[in-house]
């Protein structure tokens, strides 16, 4: 059975405990404050231990030498990035997921080595952009392990991209549109495809870049 | 030199007031505007109010042209952050996290982070104690027993 422990016991370390309680994990959760590991471990049992996930003592007391995944769930980025860096550098752990609170954080994480992370915000912040809509280029997400971005573009009436032939188009380097929803149906564009008012383009892109089309697609 | 300490706590602004008054540059960093008030009247640095933690907030601090910076918020793992956010952010070279955890000061420095930590110096400076009976002196004015100046306005 495979070891996890996730620290911090806010509201997304307690569903992620539970969620990997119920794919057959042995998890282990660690609180700092006493009063929330009181609630906690009255509602989930000896799954939950009280103490500071960032100190190096009490990860290890907590067998994280055995563990498979460690995941760094708290609301302080500062504790999340020191417990992975931890887990990583101490106890030699290869899987560990980080939590990023503030979205400014993230790209620090990424240069100080936690390649795996989760932003809430930053993930909401996204949806919200896709719901308030009208934005010229919506992020859909990312793909793992890379700087690709996958977005998507909606040719409107004042679009440069209205009326213009693929072939003929000059996209940032290295942008790829992958897709075109066109009332409903989906079509892999080529080079003679001619964009019409409401096209959906699904584009692949270099995050660096994604500012370049935003200027291009204005 | 040019130094940036965050942090404007009891060590903080007393390490502001100590390296301004030998000539040197000094930008102190807090996020709580009270904190300045540990600051003398007369302290010829120059104060911030910010997140240490805010890339923004360093770079108005002039944090790409520091000598030295000391990271001295009351937390471990946020000194260990901003040091780490200087060295590969703003590229200074000497950035000392101060920490209470031993296990963590000692970790970090393995990884090429400066670290000292305020147990082990202590220990330290009790363990000689209890060998000569007596405190050893520090270097300057410090004292191991305190020091009342900013009681008088010195």
């Amino acid at each position: 059975m495979a070891y996890a422990i996730i620290i911090g016991g806010g509201k997304i370390g307690y569903h992620v405990t539970r969620s990997l309680i119920n794919s057959n994990y042995e998890v282990l959760l660690m609180e700092k404050n006493i009063s929330v590991y009181r609630r906690l471990s009255a509602d989930l049992g000896d799954v939950v231990m009280q103490g500071d996930g960032c100190d190096p003592l009490t990860l290890k007391a907590a067998g994280i030498e055995r563990a498979d995944l460690v995941v760094a769930a708290t609301e302080d980025d500062a504790a999340n990035l020191v417990i992975s860096q931890m887990s990583s550098h101490c106890f030699g752990r290869k899987k560990i997921i980080a939590r990023v609170n503030n979205p400014d954080n993230d790209l620090l994480y990424e240069d100080l080595g936690i390649h795996e992370r989760v932003s809430g915000t930053a993930a909401i912040l996204n949806l919200v952009g896709q719901k308030v809509g009208g934005a010229p280029v919506i992020l859909l997400g990312a793909l793992e392990r890379s700087n690709i971005e996958v977005v998507e573009l909606i040719v409107n009436e004042r679009s440069p991209l209205l009326g213009a032939r693929l072939g003929e188009l000059n996209l940032p380097d290295q942008t790829l549109i992958i897709s075109v929803l066109r009332q409903g149906q989906a079509m892999i564009p080529n080079s003679d495809t001619v964009f019409e008012q409401e096209d959906i383009l699904v584009a692949l892109i270099p995050h660096e870049l994604e500012s370049l089309l935003r200027e291009f697609v204005v | 030199m040019n130094i940036l300490i965050i942090g404007c706590g009891r060590v903080g602004s007393r390490l502001a007031v100590r390296l301004s008054n030998s000539g040197h540059q000094v930008v102190v960093i807090d996020e709580a505007r009270e904190a300045f008030l540990r600051l003398t009247p007369d302290f010829p640095g120059n104060p911030l109010q910010g997140s240490g933690l805010d890339t923004e907030v360093l770079r108005r601090a002039g944090a790409e042209s520091m000598d030295i910076v000391f990271a001295l918020t009351g937390g471990d793992n946020r000194n260990l952050m901003i040091a780490q956010l200087l060295k590969k952010r703003f590229k200074v070279e000497r950035s000392v996290a101060r920490l209470h955890d031993p296990v963590r000061a000692a970790k970090y420095r393995e990884l090429g982070i400066e670290t000292m930590c305020t147990t082990t110096i202590l220990e330290g400076l009790l363990e000689i104690y209890v060998q000569r009976g007596e405190f050893p002196e520090l270097p300057g004015e410090m004292s191991v027993c305190g020091d009342a100046g900013a009681l008088e306005g010195n």
